[in-house]
């Protein structure tokens, strides 16, 4: 849509080259350079797109005129006549001669008149680029051959010997780079060969600039040392950010920069480090979850080694089940999505578990104010390396998980088993060069078992001291809640042949949730209830990466995954011997996906990357095969300034719905249900536009529009239905769809993103100006309204300096209120049992009004030291809410009262200070 | 240029949907009793929030013209009281009549549709006590909410329960229905409810007991075809655990609905949360046919 006025606009004149031919008509002179690639993009963009390409390619007049002229000079002199760009090195022209007399329409043969009588060729690299190579004589008939090869290799860390995926490899000479895939390997195909100039970069890395030969059979191996900084420090990434490496659509995440930034809950966390970026917000509600470009918590997919992950977040989503030190890499999509990645409409989160170091033994332990933790990872022998790492916390150890109460002759024993853990671990195998296994598992689980009184109070003198408020009693309430996520992966990745990378995936991921409730309202009336969702997925996934020639890099593969979605109920409600109920409900079903996708990345000039995929997927419940197209495109307009677009379509063959109704299923789970054809997946279609600009070192300014458009949400039937009783309509899927509708959301925004390193400062700048609406049709909402967690402005400031040892950080966080229904009026309505009318209010519309704007400061300071030899140690501290505003998060009504109608807020966290300490060694 | 663009698209971007509201509403509550004379209807407005609420002429809508055809005939209503419309004529709903509304309030057409349900009778009715008091809660919320002891500011968080002793009474009501519940006739609902004429067990009685239920007719306990029957429970609470259960009047009611009465009922519960769903085009509130027994027994 943005490029529709350009597309449009006339091109100004400018000065042209000498020549008016066709093909001329897209050379440019440097004047108008910048101008003209602006207004004309669309155009080419469009024209490639449609196939066009044989129009722009129809060959002009060539004329080739020289006499015993210097070989440099005459490539150079055909360069400029036919706007082409010739790469060659000095050792080809040096000292070398040409004579040539052609006139023809081919570049190549004109090219190859000039090389006429030396050992060189040349050959058509991509549009409007030749390359010089050595030739040599493969028999008398077929004359001079190119030598052809391939620049491959793996790219590595070169303390811990760990595979580097997502690495750039970048050849200036050719303006052509190559992404390293999973595995650490990239390959760029059919270069002539010769000896190139390679840089080599990654976040968080020093770039290596060599120089690689590329030949038949060499198979590179890059090692890159880690930045000074330790990755989890103030690093400074964006002097080693390169604009050339940016695929299209994927942001890389800074976390070792912004994981510093105050914030609860002040330790190693990585989602809770996403919020720093634009367009990136969490969930107040307890559920938790990430909202991300204005979707649900449940339309974005988590990753961990390929493996999904249902529910990524502990203590009512406090803590998230990403522990930063664990993963090597971490790619987050937003909105638009490679071919591979799919069966979510809002973004996709991939990490990727550390192999282990590969080369000696190292850790990080740290304890913070809610857990602690650990990462250990050494070699097992020259071909296998290992990582575990593991969390708990240990609030339960504080405040003891059972008490043994005693008040005169009554004993109980109250509970407080309050803890959540994760352990995760990976095993890597090199067998040989080329091959690599690797089996990454990960459990982890959040434990909620509370026996308490029903008359429980908490004294402030002494709250602490849990004796104190707790006794024996006999009308007690108990809430056993567990829920957990397993998953255990294999990956196989090797080199099949210089085109070829395969990569085999086999999964399985569970998630597990067990509610156990007891309730003694009164001493002859009790309720019992177990509940326990499930669900199982089992999966396979093949990718294959080709390079068929430096220009593409092709990504396909297929998936297969078979989902199991158990739940079961088990509950007694018994008020007296006589009047009692029995529920007994089992629900289960069964779902195959099936996918198979293809993606091709092409760099078809210098300067313009695009990536065309599709992915094709197929749900055995009678959604029907769906076709979903990808595309992405890169301009780089300067060396500081690229352009990128994307767009594409998502379904999404799940929906997490919970019972709104019954206190005793779904009281902190969530139940995710397969698509089928009663209900329908889930559908989007999401554009983005923005670039990036980075007009120095240490600067990086990205600026992004979107729009999103989501058919086939479910939305609740009533907004406002709360858990009002124990017993609701069932745990069986019509039940609880019974409860949704089918609706339409429509989100849209800007987002600004600034990170700048000066010195010894940081200053990290994020804004967005978003929409997030809903609506639903079967409910008679003709026109869309604000989306539960909408909010139009949010800016985040973070200011952060380090000085010696000390790093001391300010940030600041603003944004709009979240929506809230306002009444507007109140009114009475009588009923035939009522002794008096009942008193209402009139919510003329959900989500008409706003919350007060959310506000909140923080601070930290960190000190880094040297506990033990050998050993890095940093202490850190932070100030939560540092100014102790109380914002208001919700806001209530209260009709009943004959007086005006009395307002209630709930409010926000007040100050909350927070510590860590961290050593690695 | 571009500059501008990008700004405009901020601003496009940060403007919130929040309309001005109207506060004033028109209010319908109109009951039609099976085998019973149409009743007046009542219409009100609604009225600020920051307004105490009167039931006075206030809030009454006057000079309204309103009618309803109760089956084939039409009633025209006159106004007799603020807000108080009474039909011209006497007239019984029949059962199973059709019911439409209309009303016509300076130039604002208000209707509504409906249906008379069958009869329905209280059969019997069992009331069975516990022998004794035993410990029970007395539940006003189950928040954990802030104590304030006085000016100073707050001593504790405590929920809104108190232990104390209850009896437990168990109501159970028994009826016929007298037709096939198949079709249309299976859509009837229930309201039954036990109402008795004491402060009894506030939130325990509506989160763990069952004073009250809404249901489909057809999905009520049965013990043979045709005869229904439902049991509540609520509780008396007292003083000691050798306290006496005060003597007190327990209302005992049955009420057979369509589903819209059946959704405003249910819609009612959280009034702080939201409004009640109403069949009434144009306005809030209620118009349906009902079918209602009730009866009123001592408890001692």
């Amino acid at each position: 849509m943005l490029g529709l006025p350009l597309l449009l606009a006339p091109i100004p004149r400018c000065i042209d080259l000498e020549t008016t031919d066709k093909f001329k008509a897209f050379a440019f002179n440097r004047p108008c350079a910048t101008y003209r690639m602006i207004a004309r993009l669309p155009l080419v963009v469009l024209l490639m797109i449609l196939g066009a390409s044989d129009i722009l390619a129809q060959a002009p007049s060539v004329e080739v005129q020289a006499d015993n002229q210097a070989l440099q000079g005459a490539l150079e002199d055909f360069s400029r006549s036919q706007g082409i760009d010739i790469v060659y090195t000095g050792r080809q022209v040096l000292g070398r001669t040409a004579s040539c007399s052609y006139v023809g329409e081919d570049i190549e043969a004109a090219l190859n008149c000039i090389l006429n009588g030396q050992d060189l060729s040349a050959r058509r690299l991509r549009r409007r680029q030749y390359v010089i190579a050595w030739t040599e004589t493969s028999s008398a008939q077929e004359g001079p051959a190119i030598i052809m090869g391939f620049l491959r290799g793996f790219i590595r860390d070169a303390s811990s010997g760990d595979v580097l995926p997502s690495a750039h490899v970048y050849l200036p000479d050719l303006r052509l780079g190559a992404i390293s895939n999973e595995a650490g390997y990239f390959a760029l195909g059919s270069v002539p060969a010769r000896d190139y100039r390679v840089r080599i970069s990654y976040l968080g890395y020093s770039p290596v600039d060599t120089l690689l030969a590329a030949s038949r059979d060499a198979l590179q191996s890059i090692a890159l040392e880690s930045a000074p900084l330790t990755a989890d420090e103030l690093v400074v990434q964006s002097e080693r950010a390169d604009l050339q490496g940016i695929e299209p659509g994927v942001r890389h995440v800074p976390i070792g920069a912004i994981q510093m930034l105050p914030g609860l809950p002040g330790e190693s966390d990585l989602l809770q480090s996403l919020r720093w970026l634009p367009s990136v917000q969490k969930s107040s509600s307890g559920e938790g979850g990430l909202i991300i470009r204005g979707g649900q918590p449940d339309q974005n997919l988590y990753l961990i080694d390929g493996a999904p992950l249902y529910h990524p977040w502990h203590a009512f989503s406090l803590l998230s089940v990403f522990q930063t030190e664990t993963f090597r890499n971490v790619k987050l999509y937003r909105g638009t999505f490679p071919a591979e990645y799919g069966g979510r409409l809002s973004a996709v989160l991939d990490a990727e578990l550390k192999d282990g170091n590969r080369e000696h033994m190292q850790g990080v332990a740290a304890i913070g104010v809610f857990s602690g933790r650990f990462v250990l990872e050494g070699p097992l022998t020259r071909k296998v390396s290992a990582m575990v790492s593991g969390r708990r916390s240990f609030i339960d150890q504080i405040l003891g998980s059972t008490h043994p109460v005693r008040a005169g002759s009554s004993l109980d024993t109250m509970r407080t088993g309050l803890y959540l853990f994760d352990l995760s671990g990976k095993v890597t195998w090199h067998p040989k060069s080329g091959h690599r296994l690797a089996v990454s598992a990960y459990t982890g689980s959040d434990v909620f078992d509370i026996r308490l009184p029903f008359t429980i109070s908490l004294p402030f003198d002494n709250p602490l001291d849990i004796k104190s408020w707790l006794r024996p009693s006999s009308l007690v309430f108990e809430l056993d809640t567990r829920w957990s996520n397993r998953l255990i992966s294999a990956r196989y990745q090797y080199l099949r042949s210089n085109r070829l990378f395969v990569t085999t995936t086999v999964y399985r991921s569970e998630y597990r949730a067990r509610e156990q409730i007891y309730v003694r309202p009164v001493l002859s009336s009790h309720v019992t209830s177990k509940y326990n969702v499930l669900i199982k997925d089992s999966g396979i996934k093949v990718d294959m990466d080709f390079y068929p020639a430096a220009t593409h890099q092709v990504r396909a593969g297929l998936r297969m995954v078979r989902r199991n979605f158990d739940s079961n109920l088990d509950a007694l409600v018994l008020r007296t011997e006589t009047s009692y109920d029995l529920l007994d409900d089992d629900s289960e079903l069964n779902a195959f996906e099936m996918v198979a996708y293809g993606q091709d990345t092409w760099q078809p000039t210098r300067r313009l990357q695009i990536q065309p995929g599709i992915r094709l997927s197929l749900l055995d419940l009678g959604s029907g095969l769906r076709v979903s197209p990808r595309l992405g495109l890169k301009y780089q307009l300067t060396r500081k300034l690229a352009l990128r677009a994307a767009s594409g379509t998502n379904v999404q063959y799940m929906h997490r719905i919970r019972d709104r109704y019954s206190f005793l299923y779904d009281l902190m789970s969530y139940r995710w249900v397969p698509a089928s054809r009663s209900v329908k997946p889930s559908t989007s279609v999401h554009v983005s536009a923005g670039g990036m600009y980075f007009p120095w070192a240490g600067m990086q300014i990205y600026l992004d529009a979107y729009w999103q458009s989501t058919r086939g949400l479910l939305l609740p039937r009533d907004e406002y239905q709360t858990k009002d009783g124990l017993e609701g309509p069932g745990i069986a899927l019509g039940a609880l769809l019974g409860q949704y509708t089918r609706g339409d959301a429509l989100s849209y925004g800007l987002e600004a993103n600034m990170q700048m390193e000066r010195g010894r400062f940081l200053i990290w700048a994020s804004y967005t100006a978003s929409r997030s609406i809903t609506r639903a049709p079967a409910l008679g909402e003709s026109s869309y309204r604000p989306a539960r967690f909408d909010a139009p402005q949010r800016l985040q400031l973070a200011v952060q300096r380090r000085m010696g040892h000390w790093t001391v950080a300010v940030t600041g966080f603003w944004r709009s209120g979240y929506p809230v229904t306002v009444p507007v009026a109140r009114y009475a309505v009588g009923d035939p049992l009522d002794s008096a009318p009942t008193r209402f209010l009139v919510f003329p519309r959900i989500n008409n009004g706003r919350l007060p704007p959310y506000v909140r400061y923080g601070t930290s300071l960190a000190y880094e030291f040297t506990l033990f030899r050998g050993t890095k140690s940093r202490l850190q501290a932070q100030l939560y809410n540092l100014t102790i505003r109380r914002n208001i998060v919700d806001r209530f009504y209260e009709p009943q009262a004959a007086t005006p109608v009395e307002v209630r807020t709930r409010r926000g966290l007040p100050l909350i200070p927070l510590v860590e300490f961290m050593i690695r060694f | 240029m571009r500059i501008r663009v990008w700004l405009l698209l901020v601003l496009l971007a940060s403007c919130d949907t929040v309309h001005p509201e109207d506060t004033s509403h028109i209010v319908i509550d109109a009951y039609m009793f099976a085998d019973e004379p149409v009743p007046a209807v009542r219409l009100w407005r609604s009225i600020p929030l920051s307004a105490p609420y009167p039931f006075d002429a206030a809030t009454a809508i006057d000079d309204a013209d309103v009618s309803i055809l109760v089956g084939n005939i039409p009633i025209t209503f006159v106004q007799t009281q603020p807000g108080r419309y009474s039909p011209e004529i006497s007239l019984v709903s029949p059962e199973y009549a059709p019911l439409a509304l209309h009303v016509n309030w300076q130039g604002t057409s208000i209707t509504a549709q409906s249906r008379v349900p069958p009869r329905i009778r209280i059969d019997s009715t069992s009331v069975n006590r516990s022998e004794r008091a035993v410990r029970g809660l007395i539940l006003d919320s189950l928040l954990i909410e802030p104590v304030i002891l006085d000016s100073l500011g707050v001593d504790s968080l405590r929920v809104g329960a108190e232990e104390s002793f209850v009896f437990l009474v168990e109501a159970t009501i028994h009826w016929t229905v007298s037709f096939r519940e198949v079709d249309q006739d299976s859509a009837w609902w229930v309201r039954t409810q036990l109402a008795p004429t004491l402060d009894a067990g506030g939130l325990t009685d509506e989160y763990f007991l069952r004073s009250e239920q809404v249901q489909r007719e057809h999905q009520a306990a049965t013990q043979s075809p045709g005869h229904r029957y439902w049991s509540g429970v609520y509780a008396v609470p007292v003083e000691a655990p050798d306290a006496l259960m005060p003597a007190h009047e327990l209302r005992i009611s049955l009420v057979r609905s369509p589903q819209e009465y059946a959704r405003f009922v249910a819609g009612r519960s959280s009034p702080r949360d939201r409004e009640p769903p109403t069949n009434v085009s144009g306005a809030r509130g209620i118009f349906t046919g009902l079918s209602l027994d009730s009866l009123v027994v001592l408890v001692e």
